[in-house]
């Protein structure tokens, strides 16, 4: 969005920001789903504004990508503010890959990373 | 750099050579550019602006580390009781000889970009770990420094970065400092001057991020409202730095007062052609001195009466008020 306004960027990505709401949704799901967590971020000092996750899924589990992908997407058309970021997604082969990795940006990511050295999956509910 | 807490500032540019070429340069430096003030001259400038009131040295550029007497302009300015402050886009190496000389500077203040993309875009593929490594270098020292956050109408959104960065290593405060359409950036960002709309929001996320991060966050501007210049209205004050808080002293040898884009009918002089004080004392007796007050009470008024922006960078404003030929 380079022509965008500075001040827009920043009202979206108020409008991004993370509640406790929906930081709630996104732990709700790893629970219905079995991706491993690899790795949490939280981006944006005390008051995070964004969450990168890193997940896996391997052999059987592979399949309920989709319904994270899918929970992303409905994740940010509710939360997002305008930014739509893809997920990334790493396989090991084709057309059957033993492994997965999906990253997910939620919110706004980009600037100063607080990495988590203990992941909770509860996220801090 | 603008003088915090009611500094007088004497802003010496001893060079527009630079290791980089910056789209929004308002001195148009470069590699290219090899002028040097000579170290005498700057030396002698020092001691003038020291009995003009100015308390504050604020040594700019092009890129000041790469001017070979900064280490005795730094001692000159101590030499005369200033506070002395050192601005570098903070991409080069930290030899030992660099090292000598940040040591002795009382604030290092660094430009920042914003992200490591936004400032990589700006300055150059790693720009932004080199800039990150010397302040790291001066966090780890407990050396004071400060960030320089160049606002442009495109890029509030990158401030938090910045501010981020600087709680991160200890800043003593972030400066956002918006783009001015002078130098290079006239021709390459001629779009990019950021408006009352894009003031007022830095002012108001500088308080919101400045409050976040423990950090304070000095927005170059004013809201109309806010703003008084009662000493317009007495008698000009014997130091003339009381007069010009800040005074620049271009990589050409001329002085400009309050800002680089200042029209030049309200310049000091060159001082290839007289001592600072000589300028000075002359710009006085000839009345330039008092037509900068006219301008700056008919800015003023400018700005309060209506029609004008509710939100400016006053400087910006001030100059661009001499341009509109209200002088």
């Amino acid at each position: 969005m380079p022509d965008m306004r500075g001040s827009e960027k920043l009202m979206l990505a108020w409008k991004a920001r993370l509640t406790e709401d929906s930081v709630g949704e996104i732990a709700r799901h790893l629970d219905d789903v079995p991706a491993t967590v690899e790795k949490a971020q939280f981006h944006g000092g005390d008051q995070p504004s964004g969450l990168s996750l890193s997940l896996s899924y391997t052999a059987d589990e592979i399949p309920y990508c989709g319904n994270t992908v899918q929970f992303y997407l409905d994740w940010l058309a509710k939360h997002g503010g305008g930014y739509t970021e893809p997920p990334r997604i790493i396989i090991n082969g084709i057309p059957f890959p033993e492994w997965l990795r999906l990253e997910l940006d939620f919110g706004r990511v980009g600037h100063d990373v607080r990495e988590l050295g203990h992941f909770d999956r509860g996220l801090g509910r | 750099m603008i003088g915090a807490s009611g500094r007088r500032v004497l802003q010496v540019h001893p060079t527009r050579l630079c290791n980089l070429s910056c789209d929004h340069c308002y001195t148009e430096s470069g590699p290219g550019e090899r002028t040097m003030l000579a170290r005498a001259l700057l030396e002698e400038v020092v001691a003038d602006g020291a009995t003009l009131g100015y308390d504050y040295l604020a040594i700019s550029g092009g890129e000041p580390l790469l001017y070979p007497d900064l280490g005795a302009l730094i001692e000159a300015g101590h030499a005369h009781g200033m506070t002395v402050a050192v601005t570098t886009n903070g991409t080069l190496p930290l030899t030992a000889q660099r090292r000598v000389w940040l040591a002795d500077v009382d604030v290092l203040a660094i430009s920042i970009d914003g992200s490591q993309r936004a400032h990589d875009r700006r300055r150059g593929t790693h720009a932004y770990r080199r800039t990150a490594a010397m302040l790291s270098d001066a966090s780890e020292t407990g050396h004071s420094w400060a960030a320089i956050f160049t606002l442009t109408r495109h890029n509030l959104d990158d401030v938090e970065s910045v501010v981020a960065l600087a709680a991160d290593h200890g800043a003593a405060f972030v400066q956002v400092h918006p783009l001015s359409p002078l130098g290079r950036a006239k021709d390459t960002l001629p779009d990019a001057v950021p408006d009352e709309i894009e003031l007022a929001a830095a002012l108001v996320a500088g308080e919101v991020l400045g409050g976040e991060y423990g950090v304070p966050v000095l927005v170059d501007a004013v809201r109309s409202e806010s703003f008084s210049l009662g000493w317009c209205d007495g008698t000009p004050s014997a130091r003339v730095a009381d007069d010009v808080p800040i005074l620049a002293v271009m990589p050409d040898g001329s002085v400009l007062p309050l800002h680089h884009g200042m029209t030049r009918e309200l310049a000091l002089g060159s001082i290839h052609g007289a001592g600072l004080a000589v300028l000075a004392a002359e710009w006085t007796a000839d009345g330039r001195r008092a037509g900068l007050r006219d301008l700056q009470r008919q800015a003023l008024d400018r700005l309060v009466s209506g029609g004008a922006p509710r939100v400016v960078s006053w400087l910006d404003f001030v100059a661009e008020t001499a341009h509109t030929g209200m002088v």
